[in-house]
């Protein structure tokens, strides 16, 4: 008798089990294809990002909504050629019905792939206001190099700093922007000394110090993993304070328990609960653009959630274009003609391992 | 379908590479870690002139495959004078010497920004726009490459090379020329790599520097070395092993918390066996 | 035929050979010993252009020339360097047909390829197998082979008696006489020490620290006293 009750338990669980997939599988399921740097050098900003779309997820999930949705993640390395192939993957095998990526580079290379399979393109990077679009299909957002070097000026001025040098990596805007932000920089009275370094560079200990010779008290960094790290300690084994340090970028380093007390300017990551959540419940230590990517997210449920026809590129296109100006997690969003999703960028420090905006 | 014709077009291109490089490498013993710069400047030479210049793919190719030809020749009689690990060394200089042009000259290559808009080659009015074409332009060139070295492997000239790779002073003794036969065949090879690049820079769409450092070089001597020194079925073995074998990894249905780490872990150890059971590759006629 | 003129070389700074004026004559054998060091083979090499000498004049048939192993081959004078006798990978055959690479026609090869054999009947069961699998008395036949094919002139042998055993290198010097005979080629062999061969052998030089101290016929009571100095 003990047995037919604990074998009837058994198989009313069972089909309560294959009742709850039947309920899932009533709603049509839309696929996120998310090419993020999962391995390698920049897998601390890929799993910030695959956080942020997680949590963009979870919280549109909460509410009743047409589609179910769900994302599927693939690794590029941070190489053009990858984010090709993961993307014609996702297209083909998967059959996403949009494209997620981090980067100009790989944005650049997957925007011709999604406007030929008639897909939205969404794109987390740092960017120049003014730069060519990427693509009919292709969005990206994230903070502007010009609010960034705004800011940055600002808050030099503030604190009265007269002699800077300047440290990037030649990857992406880093160095180019460089020369205009030097030129700003002169048109306020300060003396600006740049260099730029390879990605693969390790050791800047001769030029910190022959900068520390010539006077310049006050570094200006902006580097990529893993060069963030290195560059800072280095600076510290010269005992450069960190109120002395300043950077873009900052936000990209693996070991945020270094940053504390260096001001920098970054992408706004969004409000302290956000943050924290990440930490807690996503277990990342760096945020970095995070909230841009859950911004992305967002904005392209809504877009599918409004949408007749979701196989209708057009009709997403033109909902995003109309709605994407808006109030987002990571600040203000304004969207240029350019298809650029600005968001804000904010001054702000490392407080206990956590950003703290900044107010100047 | 659309997938695999992806795949198939990185294959041809990285076939490309690994057949040119085996004739240096496997058919001449000549360690050279130069592949990668050469695979850069065929690629840039179509990004700038097509995009910059207006030129056609073919027309931007052939200045590519020019300039390869000449810094080949160059370097090759530098690199003459160096044997073994020290050719090794110095041939990967040469890689890390173009990086840094590429990198650095911004005026001429938009630098870390790269180069995007780079169009499509076309031959009497046809465009190869649909990948199903440009899949069998670049399989012509495969078939063209791998008939090339069996060519060359079947020649006296191949003979002359494989000589000179067992004992160069024998070779010499014998009245060869062996520096005249090296260059020639570095030469050769920088062309053809070149042809590589100008192929993967019209596919892609936009290339940036980062795709041809020192690394991707090491990478091509990977698949040389798994598919097999000195034979051309197992340059193009190495090849389509190396590239299928990460993207079937994707396909494992791995959680996806941990399946990129789990990915390059599974890579490395299959790579790891591969090379302890059969450490002159799969085909190899030839063992450094 | 081949004339060596006030020669100095070495290898990059390290000098070997300090004025050494050497007359290698045709249709003979001529003998090249010295102790470990002396600079036998440099100077062979030298005059095979495998190394170019510091200072100097080289001249072939009373010629001046600027001596390149590609240019001695077309002109009849073939080199055996020191322990490289073979291609070891590469079969017996194409190991022969590899010294021919210069001729202008194939079909000759063919009957060169035939008649060279018959001085060498040993190694026709070994044609197609890899060069590395002979012993080492038949891979000296095989070198000898290849050199022959070509109908030399001149042939410099470097250490030919390496790795050998007595009764090979006998063998071995035996051919060397039987071609000299036959075909009128002259010979220019480096050894170490070569006292029980000298009878077969017509002229002698004897090398000792870069410097030739003897040079003349391979006989007679001078000679044996030199070689008794230098070599006690």
């Amino acid at each position: 008798m003990k047995k037919l009750i604990l074998i009837l338990g058994c198989v009313l669980a069972l089909a309560a089990c294959d009742n709850k997939k039947e309920e899932t599988q009533e709603k049509p399921v839309v696929k996120i294809g998310a090419i993020l740097p999962l391995t390698g050098g920049g897998a601390v900003l890929g799993a910030s990002l695959k956080a942020g779309t997680l949590a963009a997820i979870e919280d549109k999930e909460k509410k009743n909504l047409k589609y179910h949705y769900e994302a599927i993640f693939e690794d590029n390395q941070q190489q053009p050629a990858k984010s090709a192939t993961a993307a014609n993957k996702l297209i083909a095998s998967d059959k996403v019905n949009v494209l997620l990526t981090f980067t100009t580079g790989s944005g650049r290379v997957i925007a011709p792939i999604a406007q030929n399979a008639g897909l939205l393109n969404l794109v987390a990077t740092l960017e120049d206001e003014n730069a060519e679009p990427m693509g009919q299909t292709t969005f990206w957002q994230g903070p502007t190099l010009q609010s960034y070097q705004r800011i940055l000026i600002n808050a030099l001025k503030k604190r009265g700093v007269k002699k800077l040098a300047l440290l990037a990596a030649h990857v992406g805007v880093a160095c180019a922007g460089t020369e205009h932000l030097t030129k700003l920089l002169a048109k306020k009275g300060m003396d600006v000394q740049v260099e730029c370094f390879n990605p693969s560079d390790r050791d800047f200990r001769l030029p910190i110090q022959k900068y520390v010779k010539e006077g310049y008290e006050y570094f200006y960094l902006q580097f990529f993993p893993p060069q963030t790290d290195i560059v800072v300690r280095q600076l510290y084994e010269q005992n450069i304070l960190p109120q002395h340090i300043f950077g873009s970028g900052i936000d990209t380093g693996a070991d945020i328990s270094l940053f504390e007390n260096i001001n920098h300017v970054g992408g706004n990551s969004g409000t302290p609960e956000f943050i924290d959540r990440l930490m807690n419940e996503y277990h990342i230590d760096n945020v970095y653009m995070a909230a841009s990517a859950y911004d992305l997210v967002s904005l392209a449920v809504d877009a599918f959630e409004n949408a007749e026809d979701i196989k209708n590129i057009d009709e997403i296109t033109a909902y995003i274009k109309e709605h994407a100006t808006r109030k987002c997690l990571s600040g203000e969003c304004k969207l240029f003609p350019n298809g650029f999703i600005a968001n804000e960028a904010e001054w702000r420090t490392y407080i206990n391992g956590k950003p703290i905006p900044l107010k100047e | 379908m659309e997938y695999f014709i992806n795949i198939g077009i990185l294959f041809c291109i990285y076939a490309m590479l690994a057949l040119s490089l085996n004739m240096v490498v496997g058919l001449s013993g000549l360690v050279s870690l130069a592949h990668a710069a050469f695979y850069g400047i065929g690629a840039y030479a179509v990004a700038i002139l097509m995009t910059a210049q207006g030129f056609n793919f073919w027309g931007a190719m052939c200045v590519g495959m020019l300039l390869n030809g000449i810094t080949a020749f160059i370097v090759g009689k530098i690199l003459s004078k160096f044997k073994g690990d020290y050719y090794a060394i110095v041939s990967a200089g040469l890689s890390v010497i173009v990086f840094s042009v590429l990198l650095n000259f911004k005026s001429l290559t938009k630098g870390p920004l790269g180069i995007y808009g780079i169009g499509k080659p076309a031959i009497a009015g046809f465009h190869f726009y649909s990948s199903a074409s440009f899949l069998a332009l670049a399989f012509l060139f495969v078939v063209l490459f791998y008939a090339l070295f069996v060519l060359i492997d079947k020649s006296s000239f191949g003979r002359a090379l494989k000589s000179l790779r067992e004992d160069e002073v024998l070779t010499v003794s014998l009245g060869y020329k062996t520096t005249k036969y090296k260059s020639l065949i570095f030469t050769l090879s920088a062309i053809m790599a070149g042809v590589a690049g100008s192929f993967f820079a019209s596919y892609i769409a936009f290339i940036d520097p980062t795709s041809f450092q020192l690394a991707e070089g090491i990478f091509f001597f990977t698949m040389i070395t798994v598919g097999g020194l000195s034979s051309a079925f197992g340059s193009v073995v190495g090849a389509a092993l190396l590239l299928t074998l990460p993207e079937a990894l994707r396909f494992l249905g791995l959680p996806y918390e941990t399946a990129a780490q789990l990915q390059q872990l599974i890579y490395g150890a299959l790579l790891v066996l591969m090379m302890a059971f059969r450490p002159q590759g799969l085909f190899g006629k030839f063992r450094v | 035929m081949l004339n060596l003129k006030n020669i100095d070389a070495g290898y990059g700074k390290k000098q070997v050979l300090s004025n050494v004026s050497a007359e290698f004559k045709s249709s003979a054998i001529t003998v090249v010993m010295g102790p470990n060091g002396a600079g036998k083979s440099t100077l062979l090499k030298a005059a095979f252009g495998l190394l170019k000498p510091y200072k100097g004049e080289i001249l072939f048939e009373d010629l001046p020339i600027k001596a390149t192993p590609q240019m001695f081959v077309k002109k009849g004078v073939f080199m055996g360097p020191q322990g490289r006798r073979v291609f070891q990978n590469m079969t017996v055959q194409e190991n022969i047909e590899l010294a021919t690479h210069f001729w202008k026609s194939r079909t000759d090869f063919e009957t060169a390829f035939e008649r060279v054999l018959s001085y060498f009947e040993e190694l026709k069961p070994f044609l197609k197998l890899p060069a590395g699998n002979l012993s080492g008395g038949q891979q000296q036949m095989v070198a000898l082979a290849r050199i022959f094919i070509n109908k030399p002139k001149m042939v410099l042998l470097d250490e030919p008696s390496i790795g050998l055993s007595p009764k090979l290198i006998n063998d071995t010097f035996f051919k060397i006489k039987e071609m000299k005979e036959k075909t009128g080629t002259a010979f220019v062999v480096v050894e170490h020490n070569l006292k029980t061969l000298l009878p077969l052998t017509d002229f002698a030089y004897i090398l000792k620290d870069g410097r030739v101290v003897y040079n003349g016929k391979s006989e007679g009571r001078i000679l044996e006293k030199m070689m008794q100095a230098v070599f006690e």
